[in-house]
């Protein structure tokens, strides 16, 4: 052993290797095993990692486990069960418009083959209700009865309550869509499939794709009706997507996301061949501005004269940032919708650089947001390959490169001066304004910061221009929103829908109502800071100023329901809890403010309210509204104020019990 | 020059000026916890805010970060602002009720105590941030950061341990508007253990962020005169004579220019670190250089760089 | 090196002698040397005898030895040969791998004899008993000099109980400055569930940022853990869709349940891990479960430590 140079640790690591053999053979092996390992190391020093190395690499099976078993070596598999996923390659580039047809028609022939498409929805919220295990029951079936058919993970078309969602397509015949599959279901559909029968079960048909916003569509019935359909709705006459104006999320739930071919396939990177061939900068501020698109995070600033605004300020350099942040503690709005089509939004982010002469992107990502952060990377990496992200793009001498940032967790950072602070690896708080992230944003350089669902729009505006863009929803909002549902709803989901729609009607549509079936008692829209809206208001429409005008904010579209049990007061506390957890703490008013607020929200809600702690309440929330630093502190009041306002009853109901 | 109103007046402003600066400049009296004029603004107090109305909208904005426009009309006392203000004010003293410049604050707009509703703290740290951008942005030591946020956010070191980084130069302490940055200075301090007390030299402690340092002692007086690892840090960052190192404020000597022997070139003017030179005509036809007496700090960095020799 | 009048072996012997000074120290020292020699020579022509002995005679360990060994001079009678001596009793801790860090600064050809010397060293201190942590340390910061004291110190920072290789990988692969910090935060706490001090020391060292602004940033984001969280972490979803349907019920019961038992747990909550259609829901170790699954999952955790 004396020609091994060890370090303490390495000498220890074989100590444990020798430990490890047993007793009987210890003696024999230990001065070959020290052979072995003095013959690899040679004169180099042996350290633990260079003795773990050797035992992974050079010994032979069995021992080779049992060793790395003693070492600890041997990791757990990863808890979350993961279906073998084969990286899908990518063959080709798209250099013109010639070339974007040609990879258009493959991306058709694999979301219409000749063979059998099952497609697994696996957004967060079908992996969430098991639908790997479901795929993998699928591919385990598909193998034992010889069928010729292809499992491919798809993205959320919205249904939540449903997951996880499994659509059987083939060339000639409508496709089928199931709900709630279950792994021990998966033999039935897949043997259904093969004699292009219906499983049971089967939830409804569609025959055909029609994208009205990129012109394509895609067929999947042709001829007769099968008579195994002929129980089944077509999904274009089922409510839920009847009702639906499907314009960021025309591709969800169709396409895989990590296959750019069939975001091209729906007619995808059509707009960007639009603009980067025939259009000027300054024709796409154009096509925005006259959209009269307003921003989706919130704040609902109008995204051309923000888009207007960067583009006129002098700098070589500037930036287009998505804010992918959504720290509204609902149902994760966005990231269903990010994970199931990537494309929509980097196709977007291109389009804005192009327009405002920026020539880099970050995309922001809650921390959260671990499976959107990997989609979107493979999607950007998919697009660098062909060509549609990187330099001279489409031959048109513009470049655009963009990043995927994951944030730390701060709900904050949805304010976008403070998610530029992230961005630079700075500290979760915000800036001054002005000056506005336009002229003076990351790293100084004007910089467009525009929601996740704001840039996702821009495709769909430049194809079809900002009047028919404008030509839908109400005088103050235009185009269509996504909204989620969650909370007391028989049917959690998430939809998009034109502006104006009446939330009441949502609710009852889409949501099926409470899931107790008691009446609706309360809701939320706009997150923490809209406040909750009692049930008198539900003929409200999805509007800006309609819902600013009543006190709540239209926000980044979640819809919360609460029903009659619901306990409002306490709903404020858990709300007001939020914001004192998120407070960054920078300025007096919102640090300070929130505590305070916090204690006397939470002896309300525990029945032991005053008047006087109600005055105080609305001083206090009057004066954070004009003193603090941004919109967190600002209307961190709203929970109780919102349920002082519109709820006096339950107020009453948790005043302190005086003895009289 | 900007023109603009502030609470009716008529003022002028200097262009690229904050609302802040254009009122104090013009005698106008604004609140301000967290502004210091030697760092950058934070905003972060919000005592400062004023009611601004620019483009036919008013809104309520933090005066020390706003910039100044033509054509402003600032008030700095609207009831919006004012109660503002005062739930800043009560908010500070629930949470601090004796700090004296929160009590001042408090007697000046009317709060006798905070709101019973509210639990009371004792802290003593406003969390204006002083000592934090003053480390970082003008020592440039970093040694203390905000740590936490929201309800818990305090100023600490890293990790709650001694802070490695700190030089003891006591900037903090000096900006700190309540005086909870306690900083000491001993002439004589001893290290105890079992075997007895040992004793050592003049030390200098800051015991916010648990530092000790040894005071570097004057080789001409024997006084201590400053923290060593602060001695190290400047002499890493001046190209001045070795001397100032090793001889306190009082035993230094300064700079004497000697008028026959200067140039007029300036190259002292631009490599004095405290900006205490000048070229100035002094009623004559050249231009010398002209020592401020009060900044100079005898670090005799100009001395090495006066090609004529004029200085000493 | 004009006061001296040098022989040519002597200068021949003097320049070996700087040869082996580490690349880092030679200016510094050169001067200092050479006055050393001025004064022992006091005029007189010096020749390589001369120089060998003012080594001998005038120059401190370890020093001594290892310009002795440089030189090619036989080591004193009553010196050991350079055979490695061990630790009398032993290490504690981290104690040899400091050491060994520690003898890494030393050039390849003085190494062998600062181990002999400072090793003897260290057995004095350890008086009888195993070599402490603290005696390395001691060792680095009264004898050692700088710039090696500073740098060996920096790189005792970064040591702890954690293997930092893939870190340091990392750091190297990763290019910029503050504005990748965060993404190396990730790293960590993906690989250690925690980010250990020693990252991020290392980290800060590294990547020039202040560590008082590294600690700022572990601490204003939530994302990142400051202590190594128990054997299973339990996440609850504490969206609002969440809690209206019970959630908020849901946490308490497995906080409850946690202190009843005494589980390994950590218990987190989280806004949003995308299951608000299977509300109210948890993450054990990464995976999520509803409904009567959770349960079953919870109660398996929860009968591990009985």
């Amino acid at each position: 052993m004396s020609d091994i140079k060890w370090l303490p640790d390495g000498q220890k690591t074989f100590d444990k290797v020798i430990a490890a053999v047993p007793e009987g053979m210890r003696e024999a092996m230990k001065p070959k095993l020290a052979e072995m390992l003095a013959a690899k190391v040679g004169s180099k020093k042996v350290s633990k990692k260079v003795v773990e190395a050797w035992v992974k690499e050079d010994l032979p099976e069995p021992q080779r486990s049992v060793l790395m078993a003693a070492l600890g070596l041997d990791k757990p598999a990863a808890s979350t069960a993961k279906v073998k996923k084969a990286v899908w390659k990518v063959t080709g580039s798209v250099k013109s418009a010639a070339d974007l047809n040609t990879m258009k028609a493959v991306g058709q022939d694999l979301l219409v083959p000749k063979t059998l498409r099952i497609a697994v929805s696996s957004a967060s919220c079908g992996l969430a209700k098991g639908s790997e295990q479901v795929a993998a029951a699928l591919q385990a079936a598909i193998k034992k009865q010889k069928v010729s058919a292809e499992v491919v993970m798809v993205g959320s078309n919205g249904m939540s309550w449903a997951e996880p969602v499994v659509s059987v397509i083939k060339a000639g015949k409508p496709a089928v869509i199931y709900g709630s599959v279950t792994p021990e279901g998966a033999a039935d559909i897949v043997k259904a499939a093969a004699a292009g029968k219906v499983a049971a079960d089967a939830l409804m048909r569609q025959d055909a794709v029609k994208v009205d916003v990129t012109g394509e569509k895609i067929t999947y019935a042709t001829g007769k009706l099968p008579a195994s359909c002929s129980g089944l709705k077509d999904a274009s006459k089922v409510a839920f997507f009847k009702q639906q104006q499907k314009i960021v999320s025309r591709n969800a739930g169709i396409i895989a996301p990590d296959r750019i071919e069939e975001y091209i396939g729906m007619g995808g990177y059509k707009a960007l061949t639009k603009a980067l061939t025939g259009m000027k900068p300054a024709d796409v501020i154009g096509e925005v501005k006259s959209s009269k698109l307003r921003g989706r995070g919130g704040a609902g600033f109008p995204a051309g004269i923000k888009w207007d605004a960067c583009s006129k300020a002098p700098s070589d350099k500037k930036y287009i940032v998505c804010n992918g942040s959504e720290g509204d503690p609902e149902i994760g709005l966005h990231k269903s919708f990010l994970e199931s089509d990537p494309h929509m939004l980097i196709e977007g982010m291109i389009l804005a650089g192009y327009a405002v002469g920026a020539d880099e992107g970050y995309v922001y990502l809650n921390d959260r947001y671990v499976l959107a952060v990997e989609r979107v990377q493979i999607a950007i990496a998919q697009a660098e390959k062909v060509g549609l992200l990187g330099t001279d793009i489409l031959g048109s001498g513009f470049s655009f490169t963009l990043k995927v940032k994951r944030g730390g967790g701060a709900y904050v950072c949805g304010e976008e001066t403070a998610l530029l602070n992230a961005l630079e690896g700075s500290f979760a708080e915000p800036r001054p304004r002005p000056p506005l992230p336009v002229h003076e944003g990351l790293n100084g350089k004007p910089t467009v910061v525009n929601n996740l669902e704001t840039l996702s729009n821009i495709s769909a505006i430049v194809l079809k221009g900002g009047k028919w863009f404008a030509g839908i929803g109400t005088p103050s909002s235009k185009g269509s929103k996504i909204v989620a549902l969650s909370g007391n709803v028989a049917k959690p989901c998430w939809v998009e829908l034109p502006m104006g729609t009446v939330i009441g009607d949502i609710i009852d549509t889409f949501g099926g109502g409470t899931a107790s079936g008691k009446k609706v008692k309360a809701f939320q829209t706009g997150g923490p800071s809209g406040g909750l809206l009692p049930a008198s208001k539900l003929k409200l429409k999805l509007d800006y100023d309609a819902l600013n005008k009543a006190g709540s904010l239209l926000g980044s579209g979640g819809l919360l329901v609460m029903d009659e049990d619901c306990d409002v007061v306490d709903v404020a506390r858990f709300l007001t809890e939020f914001f004192l957890e998120e407070s960054c703490g920078k300025c007096t008013p919102c640090r300070e403010g929130v505590k305070r607020l916090n204690e006397i929200v939470t002896c309300i809600a525990e029945g032991r309210g005053t008047k006087a702690q109600l005055a105080l309440v609305k001083t206090m929330g009057e004066a954070m509204n004009t003193a603090c630093f941004c919109a967190l502190g600002k209307t961190a009041a709203a929970p109780i104020l919102t349920v002082m306002k519109h709820f006096p009853k339950d107020v009453n109901a948790k005043m302190l019990k005086t003895i009289n | 020059m900007l023109k603009l109103k502030i609470n009716g007046k008529n003022i002028k402003a200097k262009a690229g000026a904050t609302v802040l600066e254009a009122a104090r400049a013009n005698g106008i009296d604004i609140p301000t916890l967290c502004s210091n004029d030697a760092l950058k603004s934070y905003g972060a107090c919000r005592m400062c805010i004023v009611e601004i109305e620019q483009n036919k909208r008013t809104t309520i904005e933090a005066s020390c970060t706003f910039p100044a426009a033509d054509g402003m009309s600032i008030n700095t006392k609207s009831e919006r602002v004012i109660a503002g203000r005062k739930l800043v004010v009560e908010l500070m003293l629930s949470r601090c009720p004796n700090v004296k410049v929160v009590q001042d604050l408090a007697r000046e707009y009317g709060i006798a105590e905070s709101s019973t509703e509210w639990e009371q703290d004792n802290e003593y740290c406003i969390l204006c941030g002083l000592c934090v951008r003053a480390c970082n942005e003008v020592v440039g030591a970093g040694a203390i950061q905000f740590a936490g946020r929201g309800a818990d956010k305090i100023v600490d070191s890293p990790f709650h341990q001694s802070a490695e980084d700190c030089i003891a130069c006591g900037s903090c302490a000096y900006v700190c508007p309540t005086g909870i940055i306690k900083k000491n200075d001993l002439e004589v301090s001893a290290a105890c253990s079992p075997e007895g007390a040992e004793q050592e030299g003049p030390k200098r402690e800051i015991l916010n962020w648990q530092v000790e340092y040894e005071l570097k002692i004057c080789t001409k007086c024997g006084n201590p005169f400053a923290p060593v690892p602060h001695l190290i840090k400047l002499e890493k960052e001046l190209n001045c004579l070795p001397q100032f190192f090793n001889l306190c404020p009082s035993c230094r000597e300064y700079i004497v220019v000697d008028k026959d022997k200067c140039l007029g070139c300036g190259s002292c003017m631009e490599n004095c670190p405290v900006g205490a030179l000048e070229l100035d005509d002094q009623g004559g036809y050249e231009k010398y250089a002209k020592v401020y007496e009060i900044n100079c700090m005898g670090c005799h960095t100009c001395e090495r760089y006066c090609p004529a020799g004029a200085l000493s | 090196m004009s006061d001296i009048k040098w022989l040519p072996d002597g200068q021949k012997t003097f320049d070996k002698v700087m040869a082996a000074v580490p690349d880092e120290m030679r200016d510094v020292i050169k001067p200092k040397l050479t006055q050393m020699l001025a004064g022992k020579a006091a005029g007189k022509p010096v020749s390589g005898d001369m120089v060998k002995e003012w080594v001998r005679d005038d120059l401190p360990e370890p020093q001594r030895s290892a310009l002795m060994a440089a030189l090619g001079m036989e080591p004193d009678g009553d010196q050991e040969a350079a055979a490695p001596v061990g630790a009398a009793a032993g290490w504690q801790g981290e104690a040899e791998i400091m050491f060994e860090r520690m003898l890494q600064e030393v050039p390849d050809m003085m190494r062998e004899v600062f181990r002999g010397k400072l090793m003897g060293i260290a057995n004095e201190k350890a008086q009888g008993g195993p070599i402490l942590e603290a005696h390395v340390l001691a060792i680095v910061k009264d004898i050692v000099p700088d710039p090696f004291k500073t740098k060996i110190l920096k790189a005792f920072a970064t040591m702890g109980g954690v293997d930092l290789s893939n870190l340091e990988e990392l750091i190297e692969k990763t290019a910029g400055g503050q504005e990748v910090v965060m993404s190396l935060l990730h790293a960590l706490q993906e690989e250690f569930g925690y980010c250990p001090k020693e990252a991020i020391v290392m980290i800060s060292q590294r990547k020039d940022v202040p560590l008082a602004t590294m600690y700022r940033l572990l601490t204003c984001y939530s994302a990142f853990r400051l202590e190594k969280p128990a054997k299973h972490v339990i996440t609850v979803c504490t969206s609002t869709g969440a809690y209206v349907n019970g959630g908020g019920e849901l946490l308490k019961q497995i906080k409850a349940k946690a202190a009843e038992t005494g589980a390994d747990v950590t218990i987190e909550t989280a806004r949003d891990i995308g299951c608000a259609n299977v509300a109210p829901a948890i993450l054990v170790d990464g995976a999520v479960y509803s409904g009567v699954q959770a349960q079953a999952k919870l109660e398996q955790i929860f009968s591990e430590s009985n």
